[in-house]
């Protein structure tokens, strides 16, 4: 079985955030970067599969800059193939990563693919959703726990209120959740071979998927400052604030 | 243009996720609708009641074991009519 795990290099998730002067966007310069945590959770379950002999071959997908490198070499110390990195300067908006995941998928013949849930920098949590509706997989979405018998795959998902567990066939789309598994750290002699496997590289314009961006980011602005409560004496002082200051009444 | 809204229940109330995609959809238009996947009288009856909905879809049938997969022809169906629909970004999707 060959699996195929799309990550995506984001900010770090210690850093703080910070938006650019013109508050166009959030502030990336001289930022530390690092891999989604949830591809994280992705590439570990498919190492697992791995080395459980389910799966034959872990390939990574990255699409971005050329930083994007780093982020395919680093699952690659944690098990990963093979990988192919898709030069991309700028946003690439979740249905553009589908389209393009799409190409992949059916050049490489691909049987399951296991997505983050979400990206921590823009939390879309769209593009696994898009991607099974365009292959028209089964779609197993906020895995905790996976199982593969024979062609069927058992997910068991988070939802609110309980736990829910799907069966599906193969292929199939997978995404994420935080328990699924904790990813292993990467060992010294791993990171030395992850120098030596292949990124094969292209650039966007090269699968042929259309890449404009279908949303305009108008402002991007910092969360209102909390300000903390206050005691009032009585009740004409409540009335008199919710009237004048806070404007509810 | 009308906004769709695709409404999650637990059988008794819409979740507080889809109350909020209510108040989004009502600045985006006048005219919002709810689609329900759950054909429990008490949910209907609570729909009914939400200041700005127009319309209550009841997608009967739906209910059991409701997937994203059986879901996605029927919005796909309906959206000729509307110019946005709107979700809650709930466990469901």
């Amino acid at each position: 079985m060959k699996i195929l795990v799309p990550v995506k290099r984001v900010i770090d998730y210690n850093v703080k955030i910070r938006v650019n002067n013109d508050e166009s966007a959030v502030e990336t310069a001289n930022v530390k970067m690092s891999m989604n945590p949830f591809d994280e959770i992705a590439v570990e379950e498919a190492v697992r599969l791995k080395e459980s002999g389910v799966a034959k071959e872990i390939i990574i997908v990255s699409i971005g800059d050329q930083g994007s490198q780093e982020t395919i070499r680093t699952a690659f110390a944690m098990g990963g193939d093979r990988g192919i990195h898709i030069l991309h300067d700028g946003m690439a908006e979740p249905l553009v990563v589908a389209k393009v995941l799409k190409n992949i998928v059916s050049k490489e013949d691909i049987d399951l693919v296991i997505l983050g849930k979400q990206a921590i920098d823009d939390d879309s949590n769209q593009t696994g959703q898009m991607l099974a509706a365009l292959l028209d997989w089964p779609q197993g979405t906020f895995a905790s726990k996976l199982e593969i018998k024979e062609d069927k795959l058992k997910v068991v998902r988070e939802i609110d209120g309980g736990l829910e567990t799907l069966e599906m066939s193969l292929p199939a789309v997978v995404t994420t959740d935080l328990r699924l598994n904790e990813p292993r750290y990467a060992s010294l002699p791993n990171i030395m071979k992850a120098k030596k496997k292949e990124i094969l590289k292209m650039n966007i314009s090269e699968t042929g998927v259309d890449i404009k961006n279908r949303l305009e980011v108008l402002r991007v602005a910092e969360p209102a400052i909390r300000i903390g409560g206050r005691k009032v004496e009585n009740v004409d002082e409540l009335i008199e604030v919710l009237k004048n200051e806070a404007g509810v009444i | 243009m009308s906004v769709l809204i695709m409404a999650e229940s637990n059988g008794k109330v819409l979740d507080r996720g889809t109350l909020s995609a209510v108040t989004a959809a009502k600045k985006l238009s006048d005219e919002v609708d709810l689609l329900l996947l759950d054909d429990s009288n008490d949910v209907l009856e609570f729909s009914k009641k939400i200041m700005g909905v127009k319309k209550v879809i009841c997608a009967s049938g739906y209910l059991e074991g409701a997937l994203a997969e059986n879901l996605a022809p029927v919005l796909a169906n309906l959206s000729e009519n509307y110019s946005h629909i709107i979700s809650s970004a709930g466990t469901f999707g």
